[in-house]
């Protein structure tokens, strides 16, 4: 696969100059990156790198200190309704879609009632509708049969997986997956990662954090290595992980290969 | 030795049941009051906003912080003085009652809700949700089974609690009792049916509130 630069995709999602600090720490230094549709971005980077504190701004969960977020070149403002030029958190998050490292599936909901809470509550469809929705997304991730399952009766992976139907409930533009298989047990990485590669395949557009190196070799278009709150390197995954000429990626890259 | 004698107390026993009717009713209304308010006062503490939430907490000190009996005299006798114009008894009572039980019930609700992990916050607000409907939809929902215990024996303690408010002649059980004990110069028959009254109706509200309390465990 190649870098997708061409002027004719449209570019769904986009980061200015975003920083962040946390007290005295500085996690974001000035990021830059424009997000096209039908594009996977896979982001890669050591611990502490900014990775996961960066996605979470690119839907707002945390927000930047100066910079901006925009969504189809409106300017996200602040506040969870929009005004003037800029939109609102709510309408941000109705396109673009979040799956978490911890899952965080409602414990007081069904898994069908997980799914279908975003189609009713935020986009007010008739019960009926949004049963149907989510029941295709649910199928999609193969847990059809656990529709009424509660969420501690699931593994990890199939925790995952709902949470991914719950995501895509929504219909989104995109998708933001924030190191979703680093809390499963390894036996379980593999489906996660399956419905993933399908997704990819179907053309959604998503960035990815993870420390999957040959899934994110696998499924991605563009190779983001972020480190100490910085782009460090980016480019093609062939380029970026297997023709590195970054000597901190070189380092990093080595202890995958090892 | 002392010879008991029920006889007289139980001639006074609609008297005792009336009582027991009234300490329900100040119960349950207190509790009510006191459930809607310490909702508003907790959602005043945790609304971020600076006055608002050091005024909710400078209310809820004031009220832990003191007496319950000091504060029905005080609303009482004090107050009406500030006021211009006299509160009833019964008003006093109840307005004293639900102030204070807010200022409990604001603790526990507070102590659900920041217990409920920021995760769930946040895939609430990832799916496009406000912030209210994230209170409403999520958070509430899986704090309130969380609160259970605490906001019944809260409530037990409530219900004791209108115990106090006989001082400023409200007819409710322990008033009753007293009335009784000066009609019939049995003190130790009067107040040991008295306390006989309290316990029946609160043994079992407790054995339930340890049910509720392992059910709230196992489920987690």
């Amino acid at each position: 696969m190649t870098v997708s630069t061409s002027s004719t995709r449209e570019t769904v999602l986009e980061a200015r100059g975003v920083t962040k600090s946390f007290g005295a720490l500085t996690v974001l230094h000035g990021i830059d990156l424009s997000l096209t549709s039908g594009e996977v971005v896979a982001i890669i980077g050591p611990s502490g790198s900014g990775k996961s504190t960066f996605i979470r701004c690119m839907n707002m969960l945390e927000v930047p200190e100066s910079g901006e977020i925009l969504y189809r070149g409106r300017r996200v403002g602040p506040k969870f309704r929009g005004g003037g030029r800029l939109l609102g958190l709510g309408e941000l998050r109705r396109h673009v879609g979040m799956v978490f490292q911890h899952f965080n599936l409602f414990p007081h909901m069904s898994v069908l009632e997980n799914v279908i809470e975003g189609p009713i509550t935020v986009q007010r469809k008739p019960r009926g509708e949004a049963v149907d929705i989510a029941m295709d997304y649910i199928a999609k991730v193969g847990l059809a049969e656990k529709r009424d399952a509660r969420p501690d009766q699931l593994s990890g992976g199939q925790k995952q997986r709902v949470a991914i139907a719950r995501a895509l409930a929504m219909q989104p533009d995109a998708l933001l997956l924030d190191e979703i298989t680093s809390a499963l047990d390894p036996e379980l990485v593999g489906e996660v990662l399956g419905v993933v590669r399908n997704l990819a395949e179907q053309g959604m557009t998503m960035v990815l954090v993870t420390h999957e190196i040959s899934f994110a070799a696998d499924v991605s278009n563009r190779v983001v290595f972020m480190e100490g709150g910085r782009i460090a390197d980016q480019g093609s995954p062939d380029r970026v992980l297997h023709n590195p000429d970054n000597e901190r990626l070189k380092t990093f890259l080595a202890r995958f290969h090892a | 030795m002392y010879t008991w004698s029920f006889a007289p107390i139980f001639q006074a026993s609609d008297l005792f049941l009336w009582g027991a009717w009234i300490t329900v009713v100040y119960t349950v209304g207190s509790i009510a009051i006191g459930l809607v308010l310490g909702l508003l006062l907790c959602f005043a503490r945790l609304s971020g906003i600076g006055p608002i939430s050091w005024l909710a907490q400078g209310f809820q000190e004031l009220f832990r912080c003191t007496p319950l009996l000091v504060q029905l005299l005080w609303i009482y006798y004090a107050l009406p003085l500030l006021l211009g114009f006299d509160l009833a008894n019964w008003a006093a009572a109840l307005i004293t009652l639900s102030l204070y039980a807010a200022a409990f019930y604001a603790e526990v609700f507070r102590g659900g809700i920041i217990s409920i992990d920021k995760g769930q916050s946040e895939a609430g607000a990832a799916i496009g949700m406000s912030g209210w409907q994230i209170m409403r939809r999520i958070v509430l929902p899986q704090a309130i089974r969380r609160m259970m215990p605490a906001f019944i024996n809260q409530s037990v303690t409530q219900f004791k609690n209108t115990s106090l408010i006989s001082v400023i002649s409200v007819a409710e059980l322990t008033y009753m009792a007293s009335i009784v004990n000066g009609q019939t110069y049995r003190p130790l028959e009067s107040y040991t049916v008295l306390a006989v009254l309290y316990f029946v109706i609160l043994f079992p509200i407790t054995k339930f509130a340890d049910i509720v309390e392992s059910r709230t465990r196992g489920g987690h």
